[in-house]
């Protein structure tokens, strides 16, 4: 795309932003965003990345004018050849709609749910809304007007989103994480309709996320931001390729790539990256320690009827195997995996732990010991009022292992291995970052030395650096105790990292299921082919890459 | 329809709990006959009395007879009166009715604007001092909050009638008391839920497209806020009926909320059933419109109620 974006070069830039600063609360307190200063053209896709809480958000929210009056913001843009102080809000918001249009990351929720989409569109302008919603890839529009929110996917409630930010026509759209909720295939579409928006018509756009993977497949330049400042900018190849910051080198040091494939991550804190000691892939044991037998799972529905959730699927899994689990939402994946623990009954079909069948009309207190669960939000799993410790030690004490002071050592010796400090040991999970709480939820896990492991999204929703801590750990884990993890994700990339085996599902079928380079290399299943064909990729950093801009629309 | 019909077989299963729990209640309560004619009366006029109100039955075919008079829309003759219960009712819900009917909507009227208000003013000053007052309102017994209005406005300045209905000004001591507490409530519900909307996503996705603040308000806030409302204003209808017996004997109101009162003390079955029937009934009618509302305000709703509809036999043995 840089021959596109060849044509606005010689142009003033549409927006330049010059010393922002934000603070939240007086100034003793660290600025959420210092001295900040960028600028973007016309034409031109902006990426900013960050972990959370280096201030990309903010910085957006800023530009809007839609900071709380609480927020102390400073610093001066120049937008379109007017001048403004970011301070005076009034001012900054008087250009949203024909001037700058923001969308954010939940698709659902962006949307009024009492309301058609028509009248959604209908609000912000006079032309025909049949038109406005074509432009934002929907097909056939027309009865898509009389619908709400609830009777729409994620995908095209995005889509309608950005249909209402174009409605005014905006010089600029900032674009907050908005793929970040969807599935990669969805992702894929809106990207690429991104993309078109910005070469067709010229608009700029601010590309806020924190995958460099879609930076890199989406923009033509990228800001890095750590801390509340601009570690580093430039065009995207240049800085993928070779980072010139540390930051910006240990962060892509982080992200799993299918040249560190089955090896451990650098991590964000550490100086040297990636201590590269190559992990045995190889699978310990050869009977299955657990078997999924033509699992059938049914819900029931709103209005009573059933629907078939999991459709006759068979999986096992070997001692010392990382077997991956992908699929979109709604694939079934999870449902599967918590006929496992006995959190989903199956109607037809049989879990089969070491040999032994399970019947959770008769649990055993060896079943709950022998598979554990890690799920997606460690917020929700740990109890927000006990402390770390205690909460690690709670398997030892209901299943009696040893004495009192046994178990405490345990527990302390399961923190430390999960590379989690001394002194958070006594906290409650409320002042822990949510890596630091994902780390004590796969701690508690393995306090009673299970054999399988069951990892739901369980690095989702974590920063690429915590991401990598936790794939590490996992690595470890599965050498030095032969643990067997059934891993679901659907970040395919992590999969590919992590994963010995990969099983793919779709519509509560399995359509898949082979060894990971195999898999990766040359899929058989057509839908399989679509997925990995979405996946954004990130440039190699000292070869050149090609650069996949263009793709098929979802 | 199904979805009628399966309403409307709860709200008569409701009522007659209701009527067994009532009619239970006050046979625990004491004799009637003794209630009429007092302590020092002879057998033989006590029997008599008893034979012709049928109160010798047992107990469980009193309440058959009542339950059989029920579905015949025969609420029973007054003890002390002798006349219909119903034509006792009916003869005074004009007097409730004309003040509950101002007391809703000046309820609603000042309510809801108030706490929009301190919604929009939320942490502010303005907010505090609503919440502050809102919390005062509530927190004054009603009977005291009229005695106390009494007190200002008829003995201390002489402006009022302290009781009965002489004119258009009677009605306002009585209404006063009643709204100053319903109010309340609905300021605090109104800005709560105004405050829990304006801070939903969807509020600054329109702001980002440069709709204006008092448009946002307008079609995305209220329509939302409306929605916890339907259901505050069902409840607090029932409140209202509570808050008109007391402020009725406060102010020597001729309503059914004093003709309740003096019926439960001289154990006037009949008629304590027949107001406590109309109470139900009117509870059970609010909350069914409330519902009826919600399916046309919410989509969501209207959706489950008809996919329920719409669903086949096939579906349904599945």
């Amino acid at each position: 795309m840089a021959a596109d974006s060849g044509r606005y070069e010689d142009a003033q830039p549409l927006l330049t932003v010059e010393g922002l600063g934000i603070r939240f609360g007086g100034p003793a307190e660290t600025p959420a965003c210092d001295d900040v200063a960028f600028s973007v053209r016309a034409g031109e896709i902006l990426g900013l990345v960050g972990e959370s809480g280096s201030g990309k958000s903010v910085t957006c929210r800023a530009l809007m004018g839609l900071l709380p009056d609480a927020a102390g913001v400073s610093g001066r843009m120049r937008f379109g050849g007017e001048e403004l102080a970011l301070c005076d809000r009034r001012a900054v918001a008087r250009l949203r709609g024909p001037g700058l249009s923001m969308i954010f990351q939940d698709p659902m929720s962006a949307l009024d749910p009492l309301m058609t989409v028509g009248r959604h569109i209908a609000l912000r302008t006079d032309a025909d809304p049949v038109g406005i919603l074509h432009q934002v890839g929907l097909t056939d529009p027309a009865p898509l007007l009389d619908s709400y929110a609830h009777q729409l996917s994620g995908g095209q409630c995005q889509r309608i989103a950005i249909a209402c930010a174009l409605a005014r026509k905006p010089k600029l759209l900032i674009a907050d994480e908005p793929t970040t909720a969807l599935d990669v295939t969805v992702q894929a579409g809106i990207l690429d309709q991104i993309r078109r928006l910005a070469t067709e018509q010229g608009m700029a756009v601010i590309f806020v996320t924190h995958d460099l993977a879609v930076v890199h497949q989406l923009c033509d330049r990228v800001l890095v931001m750590h801390r509340g400042r601009v570690v580093e900018q430039g065009p995207v190849d240049a800085v993928l390729r070779a980072p010139q910051h540390d930051y910006t080198r240990r962060l892509l040091a982080a992200i799993p790539r299918p040249a560190m494939r089955g090896r451990r991550l650098g991590l964000l804190p550490d100086a040297a990256p990636a201590p590269a000691a190559p992990a045995s892939v190889r699978v310990l044991g050869e009977a299955p320690v657990l078997k999924f037998d033509d699992i059938h799972v049914q819900y029931k529905r709103g209005d009573g009827s059933l629907v078939d959730a999991v459709k006759d699927v068979s999986l096992s899994l070997r001692r010392g195997e990382i077997l991956g689990l992908v699929g979109e939402s709604g694939s079934g994946k999870s449902t599967l995996a918590k006929t496992a623990v006995g959190l989903v009954t199956p109607a037809r079909g049989q879990v089969v732990l070491k040999g032994e069948p399970l019947d959770w009309n008769r649990p055993q207190m060896r079943w709950r010991r022998d598979v554990q669960y890690i799920f997606q939000d460690p917020r929700g799993a740990l109890d927000p009022a006990a402390r770390l410790l205690n909460q690690v030690r709670l398997p030892l004490d209901l299943h009696r292992v040893g004495t009192r002071a046994e178990r405490d050592a345990r527990a302390r010796e399961l923190l430390g291995e999960t590379r989690l400090e001394e002194h958070l040991f006594l906290r409650k999970p409320g002042s822990l970052s949510g890596g630091q709480r994902q780390r004590a939820t796969v701690a508690r896990a393995l306090a009673l030395q299970p054999e399988v492991l069951i990892c739901d999204e369980s690095v989702s929703a974590l920063d690429v650096s915590i991401q990598a801590r936790v794939l590490n750990l996992l690595m470890d884990l599965r050498e030095t105790h032969g643990i067997a993890i059934l891993f679901i994700s659907h970040d395919l990339s992590v999969i590919h990292h992590l994963c010995d085996r990969v099983a793919v599902m779709r519509r509560g079928e399995l359509v898949e299921q082979r060894g990971t380079e195999a898999l990766f290399a040359e899929p058989a299943h057509p839908y399989t082919r679509a997925l990995l064909s979405a996946i954004p990729h990130l440039p190699d950093q000292t070869g050149a890459a090609a650069h996949p801009k263009e793709v098929e629309p979802a | 329809m199904t979805w009628l019909v399966i309403r409307f077989g709860r709200a008569v299963l409701t009522l007659l709990l209701l009527v067994a729990f009532v009619f239970f209640t006050l046979a625990a309560n004491g004799d009637p006959a003794l209630a009429k004619f007092g302590d020092d009366i002879d057998a033989q006029t006590l029997e008599a009395f008893r034979t012709k109100w049928g109160l010798n039955y047992p107990l469980w075919k009193q309440f058959l007879i009542y339950l059989d008079g029920l579905v015949h829309f025969d609420l029973g003759l007054s003890f002390r009166t002798g006349r219909p219960a119903w034509e006792l009712i009916f003869d005074r819900l004009p007097a409730t009715l004309s003040l509950m009917a101002p007391t809703a909507f000046f309820s609603v009227a000042i309510g809801v604007p108030v706490g929009i208000y301190a919604a929009m003013h939320h942490g502010g000053r303005a907010d505090r001092l609503t919440i502050l007052a809102a919390v005062v309102a509530l927190a004054i017994p009603s009977f005291l909050l009229g005695l106390l209005i009494m007190f200002v406005f008829s003995v201390w300045l002489g402006w009022l009638d302290p009781s009965g209905i002489t004119g258009w000004t009677s009605y306002i001591m009585p209404v006063a008391t009643m709204a100053i507490a319903a109010s309340a409530i609905f300021a605090r519900f109104t800005r709560s839920a105004m405050v829990e909307v304006m801070s939903h996503p969807m509020i600054e996705t329109a702001q980002a497209s440069g709709l204006t603040r008092r448009l946002i308000q307008r079609v995305h806030a209220l329509p939302n806020v409306l929605l916890p409302l339907i259901t505050i204003a069902a409840l607090e209808f029932g409140n209202l009926i509570t808050y008109a017996v007391i402020v009725e004997s406060v102010f020597g109101w001729p309503g059914v909320g004093r003709l309740l009162i003096e019926s439960v003390a001289g154990r006037d079955y009949a008629v304590v059933q027949a107001a406590i029937m109309m109470t139900g009934v009117t509870m059970i009618l609010a909350n069914f419109l409330a519902d009826l509302a919600y399916g046309f305000v919410d989509p969501r709703i209207a959706d489950a109620r008809r996919l329920r509809l719409r669903r086949t036999p096939r579906e349904a043995r599945a």
